[in-house]
């Protein structure tokens, strides 16, 4: 039995459909990997500038007043944020939490260091920050 | 025979038809997934912007003018603003505020009445508050989404 030419050129243009289609998946599926990749990476620098944001105010409450922090060397937890970056009472999931990871103070210098965590455990962003006070100034209680 | 082979070709065409509608399908979905993704993107690096812009502008501005009676508060248009003064040139202020969308700046002398739309434009922005706090300013900025960024700034003179 042989093949009419029209048949033949039917079953050729069925099986260049069909390697179309499998090219077409392979891109997609790279495609949407990469996707999915950009997605954690973008959510990843949001998360990481509204860390700068929050971590900023409590260094700039520290320096206001570096006696409120309280001198300890355990960590303590300031804030706790849900995933829009809402302050709320309790960690959430898919949270964030503001953590006062040490304060020393020696001859008058507040040391802090401050630090945004993920649920996941992972440090957002961290910073350190000194403030000096004067004797005078601690007795005062300012 | 003929018949039969017509019928067979007419199966053929429409399963071809079927995998291109496939084909287009999923490339369109692909496309569109792209685009979906694109967009947010370009969204949060707008939010990170407007964001970080803003927070990092003012702060620096109130640490820049941090001298006794420097920094206060005030109202200027209907709208709340930060008024600094540089000591030796009291009859003069900078306002930082909130109008036509942007977070605006304007260098003026205090007697002057201004337009605030004449301010130089700095980031979009939907509004601007403040309240004094000890020790500092707290400054709440509503991005171009309407979406709200709160931080302190620490005012030194406590003069705000």
């Amino acid at each position: 039995m042989k093949e009419t030419r029209t048949q033949m050129g039917r079953r050729a243009f069925l099986i260049e459909l069909l390697f179309a289609m499998v090219a077409m998946g392979i891109c997609a599926a790279i495609c949407l990997a990469g996707f999915v990749h950009s997605d954690r990476l973008s959510q990843r620098s949001y998360a990481q500038s509204q860390s700068v944001v929050r971590v900023q105010t409590a260094v700039e409450q520290f320096k206001a007043d570096p006696m409120a922090a309280g001198v300890s060397a355990d960590a303590k937890t300031l804030r706790y944020y849900d995933s829009e970056w809402n302050e709320v009472d309790a960690q959430v999931e898919d949270g964030y939490r503001l953590e006062l990871t040490s304060c020393t103070e020696e001859q008058g210098l507040y040391s802090a260091l401050f630090c945004m965590w993920s649920e996941e455990g992972a440090a957002l962003y961290s910073v350190e920050t000194k403030k000096y006070l004067p004797a005078r100034a601690r007795e005062a209680g300012v | 025979m003929i018949k039969r082979e017509s019928n067979t070709g007419g199966g053929e065409f429409l399963f071809n038809i079927l995998l291109f509608c496939m084909f287009a399908f999923f490339a369109l979905a692909v496309l569109l997934a792209g685009a979906k993704a694109y967009r947010t993107f370009a969204a949060r690096i707008d939010d990170n912007f407007a964001v970080r812009t803003a927070a990092g502008y003012l702060t620096n501005k109130l640490h820049q003018n941090d001298a006794e009676n420097s920094v206060s508060i005030t109202e200027f248009g209907g709208v709340p603003a930060i008024a600094l003064t540089q000591p030796g040139l009291e009859d003069y202020h900078t306002l930082i505020y909130c109008s036509g969308g942007a977070l605006r700046e304007i260098f003026a002398h205090v007697e002057f009445e201004m337009d605030p739309d004449s301010g130089m434009e700095i980031v979009e922005s939907q509004g601007l508050e403040f309240e004094q706090r000890p020790g500092g300013v707290w400054v709440r900025v509503l991005d171009g989404a309407g979406d709200a960024t709160e931080f302190f700034v620490a005012v030194r003179s406590d003069a705000a």
